[in-house]
């Protein structure tokens, strides 16, 4: 395993011991003010792991919200209560075969839904068959992208994030030393109109996969945000086939993908686009909430006459 | 099962230590760590001088004299008799938490400090959620001074860390309506970005290609609601580092010294560190959306300072700007006198909240329709003009000479 994978490990299950910690900190604490503070490691250690998903909006989100306001607000409600020294009761256990009974279907239901999860998916390949020299068959080539963490499909047309990506080509009846060359054009908008060029090519050696197939794989990293297209070829001592493009190629086509940094932008333009209704009555919603707080909140004026 | 994912934080760092030479860039984020926290330490340190020296021009004393030329000496002095005071827990302290609270606010104003932008191009960790991020772990803050004033098992410091967290979590809501109103200018929350974009522009949003200079900035964007916006936010975030006018958290006649009462020696410190450490971060937030971030105030002055490289440029200006920002911090607090609480949260909701509101309509006008935002800082000029003119008419003198008045 290479090291960086072994260090990410690391942090993971790290995070992952402070969360399960805290929770059972909050869980079983007879002080209500320790669970409260208890909450706060669990808040961040998840908040964490999102990150770990590359998720940094939400992260933020996680840590504004939760910490800064809901747990904040907990610990100003618990300081406020009468006699705070004296709260001690924060969790008064169940009778204990309802609580296990109620446990295990939790626990089964979650390792339910774990177990038939497919965590690993085959990324989405693009399939051509290119002419191969005079004399021999032609080649059927499987072009595929996958994020950065090798797991996650990109599809053709879709995002990828941080600048990182595998490429694959896998070629069928193809035989002898050869290697795969991986195009990279970037697309840049001048008056109006998407102009390519090459950015980056890669080169990587075929091993064989499956009997009668040979696979190559490249990365590129760092790539700057922007459309990218990305095309790939076979070479070898003799020559080479044409470039097989991984989306729809031709004038004015899109983007094979396009690189973000994060993916705070995004979620902005869907939030006011496609989602802006939803937004807009969940906004409404807290509105009515707040009206409510204000309602129960608010002193009691006796007018006279 | 996450082998090869990664952290959010896209420094240049973090991605070479994934893509990369890990061990280059694990040295170098140990580097920026520890620049970081030696530098807070250090400038804290000299903050407190500057602080006792300022305190005492204004009070017409000398202030620390003996250590050192001039006292100069005097916070090394300091440091060294914090940090070897006898570590004082009350036996009434809940102990885990005591010993943990002044770690968690440290940690919330250090965590801010890697996301600021220093110079063009380079922060500890550029990151697309920049402004968030920062307003994300600074409530860090609010909840360790919470544990603190709980843990202390004494009454000052409870009052204290209550008075605190009210006061920092109702002026966090005119300091992010303030801010999102200037969001609405640059379309990004990315620190770098923000600063990048008061390189050119101005006035109502009419000139976009203008190198501007000091009329480029955020601050004169849209005159006069993006001024008020600044002070909005200046006296906001004044209030969010609980310094005078606004310490009543720690109010000495009231409260003792409120919510780190039971304190004493490194814990102590620690606290100390961190109040400076936020007031920096406030200086450097203001800096970032309305003072230009790094930019230098005249368009041609890039390049032909005595600053050799434009790299350390962007230090100086970044830094210049933050320390005079800190530096009126200090001005006030040896100027006004301390608010009660009831005032206090009666200047948030009733006045700079209503402001916030205002300006982030105003500045939304004027992006979309720069005529409509034009006309809109003309009306508001004219009322302000009308409210100050009717307010000066209104005052009466306040000091009459005994010689002038007919009834003495």
């Amino acid at each position: 395993m290479p090291i960086q994978e072994i260090l990410l490990n690391i942090f993971f299950y790290a995070f992952a011991l402070v969360a399960l910690g805290g929770g059972i900190a909050v869980a079983v604490s007879r002080n209500i003010v320790r669970s409260a503070f208890a909450l706060l490691a669990v808040l961040f250690a998840v908040a964490a792991m999102y990150g770990f998903m590359r998720a940094d909006f939400i992260l933020v989100a996680q840590v504004l919200i939760y910490v800064g306001g809901i747990l904040v607000l907990i610990i100003f409600a618990v300081m406020l209560t009468h006699k705070i020294t004296d709260v001690r009761l924060s969790n008064e256990s169940a009778p204990g075969p309802a609580a296990i009974f109620a446990c295990l279907c939790l626990f089964f239901a979650l390792a339910a839904v774990a177990l038939s999860y497919r965590w690993e998916r085959a990324a989405p390949s693009r399939e051509a068959t290119v002419p191969s020299r005079e004399g021999q068959p032609p080649i059927r080539l499987e072009l595929s992208m996958t994020q950065g963490d090798g797991r996650t499909g990109v599809t053709p047309g879709g995002t990828v994030l941080d600048g990182f990506v595998r490429c694959a080509v896998a070629a069928r009846g193809q035989g002898g030393e050869a290697q795969a060359r991986f195009r990279l054009e970037r697309g840049v908008l001048k008056e109006s109109v998407w102009q390519w060029s090459e950015f980056r090519t890669a080169e990587a050696r075929f091993r064989a996969a499956e009997p009668g197939t040979r696979r190559a794989e490249g990365s590129f990293d760092r790539l700057p945000p922007g459309p990218y297209r990305w095309s790939a070829r076979i070479e070898d001592f003799e020559g080479e086939t044409a470039w097989v493009a991984f989306g729809s190629q031709g004038e004015g086509a899109a983007a094979d993908f396009v690189s973000e940094r994060g993916l705070t932008k995004s979620i902005g333009s869907a939030f006011m686009g496609p989602y802006l209704l939803p937004f807009e009555l969940v906004s409404v919603l807290l509105l009515a909430a707040l009206v409510g707080a204000a309602y129960l909140a608010r002193k009691e004026v006796h007018r006279q006459g | 099962m996450f082998g090869t994912a990664i952290m959010p934080v896209e420094t240049g760092l973090w991605d070479a230590v994934l893509y990369g030479d890990w061990y280059v860039s694990l040295l170098g984020i140990f580097i920026a760590c520890f620049v970081i926290v030696n530098f807070i330490a250090v400038y804290a340190g000299v903050n407190t001088l500057m602080e006792r020296k300022i305190a005492a021009r204004m009070q017409a004393r000398i202030g620390p004299y003996q250590v050192g030329p001039h006292g100069s000496l005097q916070w090394l002095a300091d440091a060294l008799k914090l940090m070897v005071k006898e570590d004082i827990i009350p036996r009434n302290a809940d102990h885990l938490l005591f010993r943990l609270a002044p770690y968690v606010v440290f940690g919330g104003s250090f965590a801010a400090w890697v996301a600021l932008p220093f110079t063009a191009g380079w922060s500890p960790a550029v990151m697309d959620v920049g402004i968030l991020y920062i307003l994300a772990v600074s409530s860090a803050v609010v909840i360790g001074i919470l544990m603190a004033g709980w843990s202390s098992g004494s009454k000052w410091a409870l009052f204290g860390a209550m008075r605190s967290a009210a006061q920092i979590v109702s002026y966090e809501v005119p300091v992010g309506i303030t801010l999102l109103g200037m969001l609405l200018m640059y379309g990004t929350l990315n620190m770098q970005e923000i600063s990048q974009a008061q390189e050119t522009g101005g006035f109502f949003g009419f000139l976009t290609d203008w190198h501007g200079g000091i009329f480029s900035w955020g601050l004169f964007r849209h005159p006069p609601f993006t001024i008020l916006a600044f002070l909005v936010y200046y006296t906001a975030g004044l209030a969010e580092t609980n310094r005078t006018p606004f310490d009543i958290p720690e109010a000495e006649s009231e409260l003792v010294a409120g919510y780190h009462t039971e304190y004493s020696g490194m814990r102590f410190s620690f606290f100390f560190l961190a109040e400076y450490a936020n007031m920096f971060v406030v200086a450097a937030i203001a800096t970032t959306f309305f003072l230009g971030g790094w930019l230098p105030p005249f368009g041609h002055l890039v390049g032909r300072t005595f600053l050799v490289s434009p790299l350390l440029e962007g230090v100086f200006w970044f830094m210049s700007k933050c320390f005079f920002l800190v530096f009126v911090m200090m001005w006030l607090r040896w100027t006004l006198p301390r608010y009660r609480v009831d005032q206090l949260m009666d200047l948030c909701w009733k006045k700079l909240t209503p402001v916030a509101f205002i300006n982030l309509m105003a500045i939304g006008v004027g992006e979309f329709w720069h005529l409509g935002g034009l006309m809109l800082g003309v009306a508001a000029l004219a009322a302000l003009g009308l409210l100050v003119s009717k307010e000066v008419a209104r005052a009466e003198p306040v000091i009459q000479t005994p010689a002038l008045n007919p009834k003495s």
